[in-house]
């Protein structure tokens, strides 16, 4: 049994604190499994344009994790407005791209992709972190406070050009949505517990930050953070008004202002709802909480190496912060700031995330801050490993390019863990790749 | 003040002046484990080092240099050594427990360009025995490099270059939390950018 240590899902009162000063009176964190919950559904069942007919051996049907939709709304409509193609007058005026599956897309619609975004900003005389104010239009207009850097513009004069003055530069890469919606239902107080275990087991050498950030569609409230490289968001919603702002410059009604003015002729916000009451943001948190988990290798993890490799794994401390099991709140469980009720498909759920949705110091911190405290300038959230076996380009920042060079790029929290891999003998890290590859 | 006493000794003896003796000496070690400077190449902490990262005992074949060139606040170590034959035979083995790479294949981030250009594409690095080599072992806490802890290590390796790159250390710039490595007689330094070490111009 869990022992609430926040009221509810969250807190309304800190925006950010950290975990390592609650009180350690926990029992074990959300890895161990209720006796009433049950396996959260996994699949790539979201190929992309949901085809009708025979698919490819290995893709599975255009089919949800059974969640209920609003009245109107199919899950099929939901991906198709994932898939939908913005074009002007909505799009921009400055965006990355223009649809959410042209970067979530692999192996299938929601999934991940090679595709990064570009991040940007330097640090005061006091060493704090500062969002870049970026000039466009030739010096004739300004974007402030933001660090991300728009790759494109709908006409030449809005392009984002990154100021020589920005000395702290970096890449983040796509990062895979299927089973957020179970990420979600996970309870607030899970994560918290988990992250104080963390620093009990290993004497504080390993201590997940937890952060509360704002909800933005329930005003004034907070939610532990868990969406994003610096966990900058706690709800679907939220995280999907941002990105179609942010991404594809569309307005909503809880991103309210595009970036710029210039080559606008659209009145915000430029998202409204539809016949049914909907709008496209609700489309797409309503897409990402539906789909399935990533499922396993069907047959890697069978294999002995993999199975050794999945016991190396937690011998050796990977498990620490990329946490092999976790279980969503119970069905009922009022999260997101009193917005979001879970639904019986995604409560007490277990899943295999492989991560413990904190942030860390491991060594590869891109100097950012978004919506937490200073210190995160140095953390970033672990990465979920679910699905791993659909990725080339590793970390953050896409730059390793091995799973062994990922595995090594680990130093600061990860130190010690790192460290007992390099003990290991090739045979043994021969299996826990084989073990990664069947993620 | 504590009791008024007789003379040094007596002022030595008092509880506050040995606090502030022993804080005094903490800030001195702290501030010198964390100054960029040369080592001793003879040095055995340094040759402990190699052993600790390489797994194989090989010697500096210059001045070692250390500095934090990562920016993490714990104090690393800069070793030229040449590769022998047990490093090159390392560098092939699938699972090497250093990172090997050349800094002249990883590009950096231009800043006036408003398309980046993605990560770089996989470039093996070769290793043969003899071959120059920096390697930068990056530290672990208070201790740093010393720290039998420390064990994250790239070897950098210079295939077109005519000659053997001789590294000094840059000023450290005002604000600034890193040391760099600069190659003698030329206008570019190595620089840290989170998963390699890259060559930027200097300023």
């Amino acid at each position: 049994m869990l022992h609430k240590i926040l009221p509810k899902d969250s807190l309304n009162r800190p925006l950010t604190f950290c975990v390592t000063a609650l009180i350690m009176a926990f029992t074990l964190a959300g890895s161990a499994q209720s006796p009433t919950s049950s396996e959260a559904s996994s699949g790539f069942t979201t190929p992309t344009g949901c085809p009708e007919g025979t698919l490819p051996p290995g893709i599975g049907s255009c089919t949800s994790n059974g969640m209920a939709e609003p009245p109107g709304d199919t899950f099929t409509a939901d991906q198709s407005t994932f898939e939908e193609q913005e074009t002007l007058p909505v799009l921009g005026p400055v965006y990355n791209d223009t649809a959410c599956v042209n970067c979530h897309q692999n192996p299938v619609t929601g999934g991940t992709s090679q595709i990064a975004e570009l991040r940007v900003g330097h640090n005061d005389s006091s060493g704090h972190f500062v969002s870049p104010t970026i000039s466009i239009n030739n010096d004739q207009t300004s974007i402030p406070n933001r660090s991300l850097v728009n790759d494109r513009a709908v006409c030449a004069q809005a392009q984002e050009r990154v100021p020589q003055s920005e000395t702290i530069r970096t890449f983040r890469m796509t990062i895979n949505t299927l089973g957020d919606g179970y990420v979600e239902a996970i309870d607030s107080n899970t994560l918290a517990q988990i992250a104080s275990n963390q620093a009990r087991q290993t004497r504080g050498q390993i201590a997940g930050e937890f952060i509360q950030v704002p909800v933005a569609e329930a005003p004034g409230q907070v939610r532990g953070g868990r969406f994003g490289w610096k966990n900058q968001h706690a709800s679907l919603l939220s995280f999907a008004a941002d990105a179609y702002l942010n991404e594809m410059g569309v307005s909503s009604r809880l991103q309210p202002t595009d970036t710029t003015t210039l080559c606008k002729s659209t009145t915000d916000p430029e998202d409204g709802p539809d016949a049914n009451g909907l709008a496209d943001i609700d489309h797409f948190a309503q897409f990402m909480r539906a789909t399935n988990a990533p499922p396993r290798d069907a047959a890697l993890p069978a294999t002995p190496d993999a199975q050794a490799g999945a016991s190396l794994f937690n011998q050796i401390g990977c498990g620490i912060c990329h946490v092999t099991r976790i279980t969503t709140a119970p069905v009922g469980t009022v999260i997101n700031g009193g917005a979001y009720t879970v639904p019986a498909a995604l409560g007490s759920k277990t899943i295999h995330p492989y991560s413990d949705f904190l942030l860390h110091n491991v060594g590869t911190g891109d100097g950012i801050v978004q919506n937490g405290p200073a210190d995160t300038a140095s953390k970033m959230r672990t990465a979920p490993l679910w699905g791993l076996r659909t990725r080339g380009r590793l970390m953050h920042d896409g730059q390793s390019l091995t799973r062994n060079d990922a595995i090594l790029r680990h130093a600061g929290e990860a130190t010690g863990v790192i460290n007992n891999y390099r003990s290991l003998s090739t045979t043994q890290k021969g299996q826990i790749m084989t073990f990664l590859n069947s993620l | 003040m504590g009791p008024a006493g007789n003379g040094w000794a007596a002022l030595y003896s008092s509880r506050e002046m040995k606090i502030t003796l022993l804080l005094t000496t903490g800030l001195l070690v702290a501030w010198s484990s964390t100054q960029a400077k040369t080592a001793d190449k003879a040095s055995g902490e340094v040759r402990s080092a190699l052993s600790r990262v390489l797994g194989t005992a090989i010697a500096p074949s210059d001045t070692p240099l250390t500095g934090d060139f990562n920016g993490d606040g714990s104090p690393d170590l800069a070793v030229p050594i040449q590769a022998t034959p047990e490093l090159a035979q390392q560098s092939t083995a699938a699972f090497s427990n250093w990172t090997l790479e050349d800094p002249d294949t990883i590009p950096s981030l231009d800043p006036a360009a408003s398309a980046q250009p993605l990560p770089p594409a996989p470039a093996a690095v070769h290793l043969y025995a003899g071959e120059p080599l920096l390697l930068i072992l990056h530290g672990y806490g208070e201790r740093g490099w010393r720290n039998p802890q420390a064990r994250q290590a790239f070897l950098l390796a210079f295939p077109a270059a005519d000659h053997p790159p001789i590294f000094t250390l840059a000023r450290r710039a005002r604000n600034s939390t890193t040391d760099t490595l600069c190659e003698r007689n030329t206008a570019r330094c190595l620089v840290w950018n989170g998963a390699y070490y890259v060559w930027r111009k200097s300023r």
